[in-house]
């Protein structure tokens, strides 16, 4: 393990799979029983069945190019950590999972972090920019919303037993927090702090203490947002959507520090009711749970530049099972136990 | 450098300290440290290839077990593979003692000849089925036994008849536990906990109706017409009280402790106390909560429904220590009468046994993810036969 080189692993295994079209190395690379978690929310268990979901992809994009904009990792004891920010180019000329073959040409761009314990992936965090490829498929967003989850115009047997809250900052249950004179100890210091704050405590305005002028985030798909302002129009629009949103760090990691200059990956699940009007339509009362990836490059104790990946179509897939259906006798039976 | 899950966010470090009860010491024979070099742990990262090699150097004492196991892991994960994945059913009989009784989510069965048939008719109607494993939470030793929790991921094509009917040709994916007493090479006891809602879900068949076709179990069985009252409050008195909390962290009070406070007596603030902010809870039949709002509504939920319900710890290990957090195996028993609303309909006012394990895994002395899984299907059988 001691000559075990992670950045061009990650680049060869990348590179192995999609541009030499070599798919049966997946369970050299992988662990058997790896978990793959893509952002629909869904999660592949085991290297056979990711192998049969690259051939799938391969057979719907047979000339796909994965192209590597850039790889962050951090070492954490035997644990390597991974994020890769890709482009992929490709012409859809075999039919896919959103529909027939278009014959158009994409350019899809997503993150993907991983977690490769003895020199395999033993579990993946996949978010593509999912919306844009079936716009650019020229696909309608909920014909293949119906298409690739049929079963959900019946509501399922709940998915929790409750519907659940919120919990929003500022309660006694959380405390008083301590102060974030820390903020610029390290990288993770300064995510948390700036999330927290600008996110969960609504200091929409603290954009301007985390946030260079020049700043440019890019995704999901081809949304771009330049400079401070846009991304407060961004952030408080989403809140609008969803009043009661917050936003919880799952995994965190990255190189350099704060000052002289530094990379990092966030993995976040933001929860919210999709109680006020938004872009996708008048509100849904839909519970939101929707992860998503964002990395930052950081200068002097700003960030400078991110770019951020989440599943549009899990997101309206969440908000689609939300909206309000005629009650019939079938529907009735389905959410009966 | 932070940990994983969530450590860099705003979580207040206060209510970390005091958390011991002196009365529970745990004894070995309940928890592992792991703490040397040749620590046996499941270890997700190993190869099933090199699993299948593991040379013949023996990293635990296992009186009684064949020559091929390096350790109890190894046991499980492998004999497992052997005769689930490679058919060799026939190593059952090697595998398992011959009245060896099997608690499932599907009613108890036992003897050995049972898991044979039982095995057979799992794999004819999923002859491709994996089982992925995701963990292994063990105790004991060599001398006297272990105590196994087994949770996999079950992968599978329906192509033959099953339970539920004619092959529906659906591809699955659903999560298992399986509990184990293993002495000597054999599983003398076992409790395996299947996710069977989803698997009729995922077959694409309506749950009412299936439950319906089902055979009805027994109520006796069931515990359904043994109705006496729930001890959970003595007389008119309240649940019973805990010995203080000592200073000195113990995953045992931790379990024992939190389930207590939380179930028992109703103190749903005391989530915020044990589990963190970003808590991931995977719940029976397919069920996720992200959040402690969303855990104390599903909490909430199931109390609603079952206004008397008590819930007793039946067995608990784990694996782990303060350092690199703990994995834990509980297995409970949540009695309760359905006497309120919720997802299960109209409130019958039957008593049902909900028999459930959970796995935690614990940082910093907190929860921080959870998988459950209770024989879910069994009680809706329960509360909707005859109706």
């Amino acid at each position: 393990m001691h000559d075990f080189d992670v950045e061009s692993f990650l680049r060869e295994s990348a590179q192995d799979i999609w541009d030499r079209k070599m798919p049966g190395r997946i369970p050299d690379l992988y662990a058997p029983h790896a978990l793959v978690h893509v952002g629909t929310g869904e999660t592949l268990h085991g290297d056979q069945q990711l192998l049969d979901r690259a051939v799938q992809c391969l057979a719907a994009f047979p000339d796909l190019h994965l192209f590597i904009d850039d790889t962050i990792y951090a070492r954490r004891a035997a644990t390597y950590l991974t994020s890769i920010r890709w482009t992929a180019v490709a012409r859809n000329t075999g039919p896919s999972a959103y529909g027939a073959a278009t014959g158009r040409r994409v350019v899809v761009t997503g993150i993907t972090n991983a977690r490769i314990e003895h020199g395999r992936y033993v579990e993946q965090w996949i978010e593509l920019g999912d919306g844009d490829l079936v716009r650019q498929l020229g696909f309608d967003e909920g014909s293949v919303l119906r298409r690739l989850w049929p079963e959900e115009a019946a509501p399922e047997f709940d998915e929790i037993l409750g519907r659940g809250t919120v919990e929003r900052p500022g309660g006694s249950a959380h405390g008083d927090r301590p102060p974030d004179n820390n903020a610029q100890a390290d990288v993770g210091a300064l995510i948390g702090a700036s999330l927290d704050a600008i996110w969960n405590r609504r200091q929409v305005g603290e954009v301007e203490r985390f946030f260079a002028p020049h700043y440019r985030e890019r995704g999901p798909g081809s949304r771009a947002l330049f400079g401070r302002e846009e991304l407060q129009t961004h952030i408080v629009s989403l809140m609008g959507a969803f009043p009661d949103l917050q936003v919880y760090i799952d995994d965190l990691f990255w190189d350099g520090d704060p000052q002289s200059g530094a990379r990092s990956s966030t993995r976040w699940t933001l929860l919210g009711t999709n109680t006020g009007p938004s872009a996708y339509g008048p509100p849904t009362n839909a519970f939101m749970r929707l992860s998503g990836i964002t990395n930052h490059r950081i200068e002097e104790g700003r960030f400078v530049e991110g770019w951020t990946a989440y599943s549009e179509l899990g997101l309206a897939r969440r908000l689609a099972r939300a909206a309000p259906r005629p009650h019939s006798e079938e529907t009735e039976s389905e959410a009966a136990p | 450098m932070t940990d994983a899950k969530g450590e860099a966010v705003g979580r207040d470090e206060t209510k970390q300290q005091a958390r011991k009860d002196a009365q529970t010491v745990p004894s070995p024979a309940r928890g592992s440290e792991n703490g040397d070099a040749r620590a046996v742990i499941f270890d997700r990262g190993l190869d099933i290839g090199k699993m299948l090699r593991p040379g013949t150097e023996r990293r635990q004492s296992l009186r009684g077990f064949d020559e091929d196991y390096v350790d109890i892991v190894d046991y499980i994960v492998r004999s497992t593979y052997k005769i689930w994945e490679q058919h060799g059913i026939g190593l059952i009989y090697g595998h398992y003692k011959h009245n060896a009784p099997q608690h499932g989510t599907d009613g108890n069965w036992y003897g050995r000849d049972q898991v044979i048939a039982n095995t057979i008719q799992m794999q004819a109607a999923f002859p491709d089925l994996r089982l992925i494993a995701d963990d292994v939470v063990w105790a004991g030793n060599g001398t006297e036994g272990f105590t196994t929790s087994h949770r996999c991921t079950l992968v599978g094509r329906n192509t033959g008849y099953s339970i539920f009917g004619p092959p529906t040709g659906r591809q699955i994916a659903l999560r298992s536990v399986y509990h184990c007493v293993v002495r000597q090479n054999r599983v003398c006891e076992e409790w395996a906990f299947n996710d069977e809602l989803s698997l009729i879900r995922q077959l694409g068949l309506p749950i009412r109706e299936t439950v319906d076709k089902l055979t009805p179990p027994p109520l006796d069985s069931l515990g359904a017409d043994t109705v006496g009252q729930i001890e959970r409050v003595r007389g008119q008195g309240t649940p019973d009280t805990l010995p203080p909390e000592t200073g000195r962290f113990d995953i045992e009070d931790l379990v024992r402790r939190s389930t207590h406070e939380v179930w028992n007596w109703r103190l749903l603030n005391k989530i915020n106390d044990y589990y963190v902010e970003n808590f991931l809870f995977h719940g029976a039949s397919g069920r996720e909560a992200y959040g402690r709002g969303n855990y104390t509504a599903y909490v909430l939920s199931l109390l609603a429904m079952f206004p008397d319900a008590a819930v007793y710890v039946d067995d608990l290990h784990w694996n782990g220590n303060e350092r690199d957090g703990y994995r834990t195996a509980v297995r409970w028993t949540l009695l309760g009468t359905h006497t309120g609303p919720g997802v299960y309909g109209e409130p019958t006012n039957r008593q049902i046994q909900m028999n459930g394990i959970t796995q935690h895994l614990v940082r910093e002395g907190r929860y921080v993810e959870e998988w459950t899984l209770f024989n879910e299907l069994q009680i809706l059988q329960q509360l909707l036969c005859g109706r």
